[in-house]
């Protein structure tokens, strides 16, 4: 397992979820802190075990904020600082469920495999895969006749 | 961040090779001056834990030279050294990161960055033994590197390095004394010059200068000379 | 989900640049490597000719025992020699091509590179020769100690040399020097067996055990100090 990596894609799902920098990163540098105290290291549960205690922690962290302010940040941010070119996807990824953004963070961006984020809802693989296509299928539609497809 | 070197000695059978040298050195660039057979080599090799010394003790942050710990903060550049006839740059960088303990995704990332930031990129396949000096030393540069070393000791690094690839080196030294400690031996006094912030100057085996130097301090290569010949006469 | 899709999702989910990360991770302690990980990373580094030779050693007995006999016996113990300079090379390497300074000073240092090489190789080896010796045993119909015993010799001749060779002697001759005395062993043995064949009757068999005690021992004792060698820089001043 690659630290440095496994830092910014961590960092990168906190963010998405607590859409605060500097939050991001005490919760991503918290959950490397428990990750290798834990003594999980090195054996196959890696990444789930690393995903699962980020995810708690942003839990915990919604918990110390307002709701509503949180949901407000989360609908604009992917509209700012848009570049033209993806500005249509942008969009597009705001309109759909939260659920979904997730989905297509973990599997497309942060590149996790499936039985990772199958651990992390507690779902089957299977159901993972249907979820992932449904996520894209959804994007799709938002996307509508754009020269993307 | 500090490595303390405390009364080391290396005796052999009938020459005292480093005299009960003491030091304690934080973040920073150390220029180490000193003739060949002053002892540079020895010292460096002790600090590096592949010599054993007669005397004193060696130990970085609480933890001992023999430590394995200690070896995973350590990078080290030897004065000479050689490579296994039929690795490419890449292999050998690859090699290294796994007897430095080195995850194999994390070996491919680092050797891709420091092939980079050595300009080795483009003959980062082909055999080492087509390689220039002045590229071996830059590859042996680059695998001092692939830990992200705490404690960089590097024995006369400059040599075989073109004008322009000593400038580079140059500030590749001083962006890692930034966080880091590093410790440079040569005997050509105008690289530490500009690469150090503190000189340490040996002679037969004893340290006989330690301290800053900055370019308001005069012209180093005349105070070298002149502590050496100071020397002589006591 | 095409790869220009993939391109601007990664763009949108962009996060601005962490900070922190650098000092972080530099105060983390680093993810050791494991043992187990560390010997299957030598494995790969074992030279390839070691492994060719083990698979042809092998293939030939096996084959070859119904059509060559008896002879099997001294044309094994032939090979046995090179077996040997595999190893005896795999641990000298590092020291005959200068890479040992630069070795010593990693986390895992040169000891343990060595000694997993060794214990690779070596148990390779005697894999191999339990595999072969039945073979030949079959077509003496001797008995599989003797013809082990047999086919061990060579082999530890080579190794007690060998190991002799690379702790006294630096640089590249070491390894020209090992193959010289592989070879030489092997033609001895050639030797032996077509002209003095008494030398493999029962009587004799005392003579063999004896030898191969002394050896083994004596290799055993290079061994040690060689790995002790990897220790520490002791020759250059």
């Amino acid at each position: 397992m690659d630290l440095e990596e496994e830092y910014d894609k961590i960092y990168r799902y906190c963010y998405f979820k607590v859409r605060r920098r500097e939050t991001a990163e005490d919760i991503t540098q918290e959950a490397f802190l428990r990750f290798l105290e834990s003594g999980c290291v090195n054996t196959g549960k890696n990444l789930r075990y690393l995903y699962t205690i980020a995810r708690n922690l942003c839990v915990d962290e919604f918990r110390r904020r307002k709701t509503e302010a949180l949901d407000e940040e989360a609908a604009d941010s992917f509209s700012e600082d848009s570049m033209v070119e993806n500005l249509s996807v942008r969009i597009a990824l705001s309109q759909l469920e939260e659920t979904d953004r997730e989905l297509l963070l973990l599997r497309y961006v942060n590149e996790a495999p499936i039985a990772v984020i199958g651990r992390l809802y507690g779902i089957s693989r299977f159901a993972v895969y249907r979820r992932v296509l449904q996520a894209v299928k959804n994007l799709k539609e938002k996307l509508g006749g754009d020269h993307f497809l | 961040m500090e490595l303390m070197i405390d009364r080391l000695s290396k005796q052999y059978k009938n020459k005292i090779a480093v005299d009960r040298i003491s030091l304690r050195l934080q973040k920073g660039v150390y220029g180490l001056l000193g003739a060949n057979g002053a002892g540079k080599t020895t010292l460096m090799r002790m600090v590096c834990g592949i010599l054993r010394p007669t005397g004193g003790t060696v130990s970085f942050d609480d933890m001992d030279v023999s430590e394995e710990g200690y070896r995973a903060i350590l990078g080290y550049l030897p004065q000479d050294f050689g490579y296994y006839p039929e690795f490419s740059g890449q292999d050998f960088l690859m090699y290294l990161a796994a007897l430095k303990g080195i995850s194999k995704p994390k070996a491919k990332r680092k050797t891709d960055e420091l092939l980079e930031l050595t300009a080795l990129r483009e003959v980062a396949k082909k055999k080492i033994k087509t390689y220039s000096g002045g590229m071996k030393q830059r590859l042996g540069i680059a695998q001092a590197l692939l830990n992200d070393p705490k404690l960089l000791v590097l024995d006369e690094p400059t040599a075989g390095l073109d004008p322009k690839e000593r400038v580079k080196f140059r500030e590749l030294i001083q962006r890692l004394g930034e966080d880091s400690i590093v410790l440079l031996s040569t005997h050509i006094v105008s690289d530490i010059e500009h690469i150090a912030d503190n000189v340490l100057i040996m002679r037969a085996g004893q340290l006989v200068y330690q301290g800053k130097w900055t370019s308001d301090d005069g012209d180093l290569e005349e105070f070298y000379l002149n502590k050496i010949a100071e020397e002589n006469y006591e | 989900m095409n790869k220009k899709l993939r391109r601007a999702l990664k763009d949108s989910f962009a996060a601005p640049l962490p900070v922190g990360k650098k000092a972080f991770l530099r105060g983390v302690r680093e993810l050791p490597i494991g043992n187990f990980e560390f010997i299957r990373t030598q494995i790969a580094y074992i030279r390839k000719w070691v492994w060719a030779l083990s698979g042809t050693i092998f293939a030939f007995t096996v084959i070859g025992s119904e059509w060559i006999g008896r002879d099997m016996l001294w044309c094994i113990s032939a090979f046995m020699p090179l077996l040997a300079l595999g190893i005896i090379t795999e641990c000298g390497r590092a020291e005959a091509y200068k890479m040992a300074e630069l070795e010593m000073s990693t986390r895992f240092s040169i000891k343990s590179a060595v000694l997993a090489r060794l214990g690779i190789t070596g148990c390779a080896s005697l894999i191999l020769i339990c595999a072969v010796t039945p073979f030949i045993a079959m077509q003496r119909s001797a008995d599989i100690f003797r013809t082990g015993v047999y086919i061990l010799c060579p082999y530890l001749l080579t190794a007690y040399s060998g190991f002799l060779a690379v702790r006294k002697i630096h640089g590249k001759e070491s390894l020209y020097f090992c193959a010289g005395i592989a070879a030489a062993v092997s033609v001895l043995n050639m030797i032996l067996s077509q002209e003095l064949s008494c030398l493999y009757i029962a009587g004799n068999f005392i003579w063999w055990s004896a030898a191969l005690t002394v050896l083994c021992v004596g290799t055993a004792i290079q061994c040690y100090k060689m790995i002790k060698q990897t220790e520490e820089l002791t020759w250059s001043l």
